[in-house]
């Protein structure tokens, strides 16, 4: 299990689950926009120094800071 | 006659102002982004002989919300839940679109689904058995061309509403149902008990802590996930029997491979920019510029003023309140108007496009290091047009002190109304490469405001981490029609700002400049009652090297709107009234009212212009939007600030005159060693102890709490 800021960049991942960590606002935002468990999601790309990551999950794209991009397991 | 209200409600960018615009035929901004439409905009019209009043409101992704605008809407949404709802959903991101549906559904409101045909490849949808699994009349739209809003309108006024959602079965509702009753309406408790669910903040927090503690133990752990997937779940079961879905991604464009390659992204951003201002202010721009300022002056203005001198004779003040104020004020801030419809016109395209989103994803990094977004790119580029609309895009920010900041720093932005004075003053004294001086300005500003952003979230306005969840829109071609709309828009809103505005602005800075206290006619300003009050203004500018009444009026009057600044200037020296014919003349001629000697002079004032307080509209709605308490404090820092850096350049530049280069570089280097030492030390004394668990290294970090 490796955060999602760590994945490889074009590789399809499966989300495990979000961390406990994360404030509850968020969490409820990442879960809204469908980061849920067994979710498919690929990283496309980062930002220049890496503070952003460029995501395709459920046919379409979306951008997330890395901080929050911590917050969400994956498994390969 | 009964008027039935409607709100629109949608996921952000799903085109939710194109279609209100089509269906009210009105002209609201759009463009190819999210968070556009920052408040609710109402409209009424007639469909068969019903009168509708439309309401469209910002995009919203679920029913908890993050920043204001989200909050806007969800207010909104709860003060009037009997009313009827549009629910727009864009064709070709329809899985996440019905998420926020659901959501609606689940409150009960009466909802219309109308989806969003964005483009004529993409998901194919059966909308007969979408409507009959949802309940709900559903209705193929489109935005753009208006298509369908005759079924949409016929659909509004059917009454079909959504009996049940079969996945609320899955959960005990009934058990929360049976202890939150009594906190929350009746009719509404299936939705507070979803809300207990999703451990909404404003739910919980209006129940009482015995009754939160027995909830808490039927619900499971991860329930914000449970009712999630519940939802997604439902979603892909309608996905499944009503669409058949296309293999593309939503906003994924082979283009970004270009746009955002890690090498380019950045050279072409600065190439596509400096290409705008080339263009805009140089090229195209400038020649029709030159073409009507000639047209204006001698096909226009030389007749009438002989008019008026036959008439009136050459001394008389009526001839002067012609030429002065109309013909040189008024008619030189008109001389600019493709150049400022241009400007208009190219942000527009930048915004359409989609292109802007990837911008704010290139620059995400650097501004969220001083405590924005990139998110706050948008706010910098609508600040280049218009300052007092700029500062409600800061609505986007997810906390308070985010969108102070972000309010705060809109009025360094340079905005389209100072850009005729950088051309007329810069254009006197540096010729061609009046072009190097207009975007240090510009740079200038930009850099300022970065720069105050990074003060105020060190001090005072520390602001909670921006959790920037961004939407790539996809990139879209921009019609012809929509460019003209754009142009054509702009022009009139420029020719009745200047046309009637800044007309009766100019007329009452003439008075004032002509006539003294006795009210006597005074040519040339000598003893008139702007002079004097320009005189109490004026010492304080003497170190910055514009010491004299006239610059002290300018700016006082600038503060009515910035564009009076120049068009005060030429009324002050007379241009077009007296013997010199040429602004940029008489602003090197010391008999002027306004005279640069230097080029400190000129570069100083221009500095200063960009950076002092704004004109009093953007006062108005900073003070509506962040507050008395920070307007004042705003506008203070900002004269302070443009005070400063004026005085700095000033000094600066005549040291260069007196002591050549090299010793005045050297002081410089030595200056700016010493600040940084400073700021280094600082940093050193203040850093934070301990490592955060958003850290990515928290786990290895030697300054973990403990």
């Amino acid at each position: 299990m490796v955060n999602l800021s760590k994945c490889k960049i074009g590789k399809i991942y499966e989300i495990e689950n979000i961390s406990n960590l994360c404030p509850m606002k968020i969490k409820r935002r990442l879960y809204d926009l469908g980061f849920l468990n067994k979710t498919k999601i690929k990283v496309l790309k980062k930002s220049l120094f890496g503070g952003v990551l460029l995501l395709e999950m459920r046919g379409y794209i979306l951008s997330l800071k890395k901080s929050i991009a911590v917050y969400i397991n994956v498994g390969g | 006659m009964q008027e039935l209200k409607v709100i629109l409600v949608g996921n952000p960018n799903t085109g939710k102002t194109s279609l209100f615009n089509k269906l009210t035929n009105s002209n609201e901004h759009v463009g190819n982004w999210h968070g556009v439409t920052v408040e609710e905009k109402e409209k009424t019209y007639y469909h068969k002989g019903e009168k509708i009043s439309l309401v469209d409101l910002p995009g919203l992704y679920s029913l908890t919300t993050l920043s204001y605008e989200e909050n806007v809407s969800r207010e909104y949404l709860f003060k009037h839940e009997k009313e009827k709802i549009i629910n727009l959903c864009d064709s070709n991101n329809i899985e996440r679109n019905l998420y926020l549906t659901l959501n609606l559904l689940e409150y009960g409101f009466d909802v219309v689904l109308a989806i969003n045909q964005t483009s004529n490849v993409g998901n194919k949808i059966d909308y007969k058995k979408l409507s009959k699994k949802l309940g709900i009349n559903v209705v193929n739209v489109s935005a753009k061309s208006g298509e369908g809003l005759g079924e949409l309108n016929d659909a509004i006024m059917q009454n079909k509403r959504c009996k049940e959602l079969p996945y609320l079965k899955k959960l005990n509702l009934h058990i929360i149902k049976d202890h939150i009753r009594g906190y929350f309406p009746k009719n509404k408790l299936d939705f507070y008990a979803i809300k207990c669910f999703e451990r909404d903040e404003q739910t919980i927090s209006s129940l009482p802590q015995k009754v939160l503690e027995k909830i808490e133990t039927y619900l499971p752990e991860n329930s914000l996930e449970v009712i999630a997937r519940l939802r997604y779940e439902f979603i892909d079961e309608i996905l499944n029997e009503c669409v058949v879905k296309t293999k593309k991604i939503y906003g994924k464009s082979k283009l970004d491979n270009i746009f955002l390659n890690k090498f380019l992204a950045f050279p072409i951003f600065l190439l596509i920019l400096t290409g705008v201002f080339y263009f805009t202010f140089f090229s195209f721009g400038k020649w029709i510029s030159d073409a009507l300022l000639w047209g204006i002056n001698n096909l226009l203005g030389q007749p009438i003023k002989d008019l008026f001198v036959f008439a009136f004779g050459k001394e008389s003040w009526v001839t002067s309140l012609f030429c002065d104020a109309v013909l040189g004020g008024v008619g030189t801030l008109f001389s600019f108007l493709p150049q400022i419809v241009l400007l208009f016109m190219f942000l527009s395209i930048l915004e359409d496009s989609g292109y802007l989103a990837r911008v704010a994803f290139m620059f995400e990094d650097i501004l969220g290091k001083v405590g924005l977004s990139g998110k706050s790119v948008y706010t910098i580029l609508m600040g280049f047009g218009c300052s007092s609309s700029a500062v409600l895009t800061a609505r986007n920010m997810e906390d308070k002190n985010a969108k102070i900041k972000t309010a705060l720093l809109t009025p360094y932005m340079s905005c389209s109304a100072k850009l005729p004075l950088y051309i007329v003053i810069g254009g006197a004294f540096f010729g061609a490469k009046n072009i190097f001086y207009i975007l240090f300005l510009y740079l200038l500003g930009v850099l300022i405001s970065v720069l105050m952003s990074y003060i105020f979230e060190k001090t005072v306005l520390k602001s909670k981490e921006q959790s920037f969840i961004l939407e790539f829109p996809p990139y879209r071609g921009i019609s012809v029609k929509r460019i003209l709309n754009v142009l054509w828009e702009n022009i009139r809103l420029f020719v009745s700002r200047v046309g009637i505005l800044l007309i009766c602005v100019n007329i009452i800075i003439w008075i004032l400049s002509n006539f003294s206290f006795s009210l006597d006619y005074v040519p040339s300003s000598n003893g008139s009652m702007l002079q004097k009050i320009g005189e109490i203004i004026s010492p304080i500018f003497i170190p910055l090297g514009f010491g004299e009444w006239g610059f002290a009026s300018a700016l006082i009057a600038g503060l009515i709107a910035k564009e009076v600044i120049l068009s005060s200037v030429i009324m002050f020296n007379g241009v077009n009234h007296g013997e010199v014919i040429n602004v940029a003349d008489s602003l090197k001629d010391p008999s002027s009212n306004i005279y640069f000697p230097a080029i400190s002079n000129v570069v100083s004032f221009l500095i200063f212009t960009l950076l002092y307080s704004p004109c009093v509209t953007t006062m108005a709605i900073l003070r509506k939007e962040i507050g008395k308490k920070w307007t004042v404090i705003g506008i203070l820092i900002q004269f302070a600030v443009a005070y400063l850096l004026s005085l700095f350049v000033f000094n600066v530049i005549n040291a260069f005159e007196d002591f050549g280069l090299f010793p005045v570089l050297l002081i410089l280097l030595v200056i700016i060693l010493i600040m940084f030492s400073f700021i280094f030390l600082f940093e050193r004394l203040t850093r934070k102890r301990h490592c955060e668990h958003a850290c990515p290294n928290y786990e290895k970090c030697k300054r973990k709490k403990s």
